[in-house]
């Protein structure tokens, strides 16, 4: 019932459209004025952010880097200052056996004292070299000396272990023992003896 | 016309307000970092070690 009298009853809204018309006009320019706030708004706060706070920020950064990197140093160093007051320790205690570094690594070639105990520790098993010759290179750290005499077997293995406990660093880099056929007995052995004798180059 | 204008131009500028964030948090941090990276490289900070190797003298003392 109601339906066909609301349709019957149709209202003339032929003068209301040019008011409609403004009027959704109007909202339209409002809704595009509201847009244009909100978007000059977001463009106002990007070039603050770019002018202003981020030279504040990386210069912030920056400081707060600077004084972290300090404090990582300042303990690092700290550190390696306790570990070298601990070395230095550490060194004066062993300093009075210093004089064993010396006699096993001299800061010069050493010949005499070389000499010396090669030819006492020889003499001592009944071995006498003729001549000792060494071979000093300009630049190496070591140098060098081939002892060749002819000895028995007992008394050069006892003599070359006698060697290998001295305090002087050398390096035996081989061994020749070859029977003596010139020798009466036929006891008698050839010993060949290369040495290279080390010494702290400066 | 209008209302598509209005809308690119919000979106426009909010993705630039958040390029330019983006831009300063990036650059902030890479300076933060960039001082520690610089300090490994610095040779005064390499360690010493304390320990020094006392047994060798031990043994050479041993020898005569």
């Amino acid at each position: 019932m109601w339906l066909l009298i609301l349709k019957k009853v149709k209202p003339n809204f032929s003068q209301l459209d040019p008011l409609l018309v403004y009027l959704r006009q109007k909202h339209e320019d409002q809704k595009f004025a509201r847009s244009l706030e909100i978007g000059g708004t977001f463009l106002l706060v990007a070039f603050f952010i770019f002018f202003a706070i981020k030279p504040t920020f990386l210069t912030i950064s920056k400081l707060v880097g600077d004084i972290r990197h300090k404090k990582n140093l300042t303990l690092q160093l700290r550190k390696k200052i306790d570990d070298i007051i601990a070395a230095q320790d550490l060194f004066a205690q062993v300093q009075e056996k210093y004089y064993l570094v010396d006699e096993s690594l001299p800061n010069h070639p050493g010949f005499y004292q070389l000499n010396n105990l090669i030819t006492s520790t020889a003499a001592q098993h009944q071995i006498y070299f003729d001549k000792l010759q060494y071979n000093l290179s300009e630049g190496e750290i070591f140098y060098k000396t081939n002892l060749t005499q002819s000895t028995s077997f007992t008394p050069s293995i006892s003599f070359l272990t006698e060697l290998s406990h001295s305090r002087r660093l050398l390096d035996l880099s081989g061994l020749s023992l070859s029977v003596n056929e010139a020798s009466s007995s036929g006891q008698q052995l050839n010993l060949f003896l290369p040495l290279s004798i080390y010494y702290w180059s400066k | 016309m209008k209302k598509r204008f209005s809308r690119y131009f919000i979106l426009i500028s909010i993705f630039t307000c958040l390029a330019v964030f983006i831009f300063v948090v990036q650059k902030s941090y890479d300076n933060l970092i960039s001082a520690s990276v610089d300090q490994q490289d610095y040779s005064l900070i390499k360690t010493v070690s304390p320990n020094l190797n006392i047994q060798v003298l031990d043994e050479i003392e041993k020898r005569y």
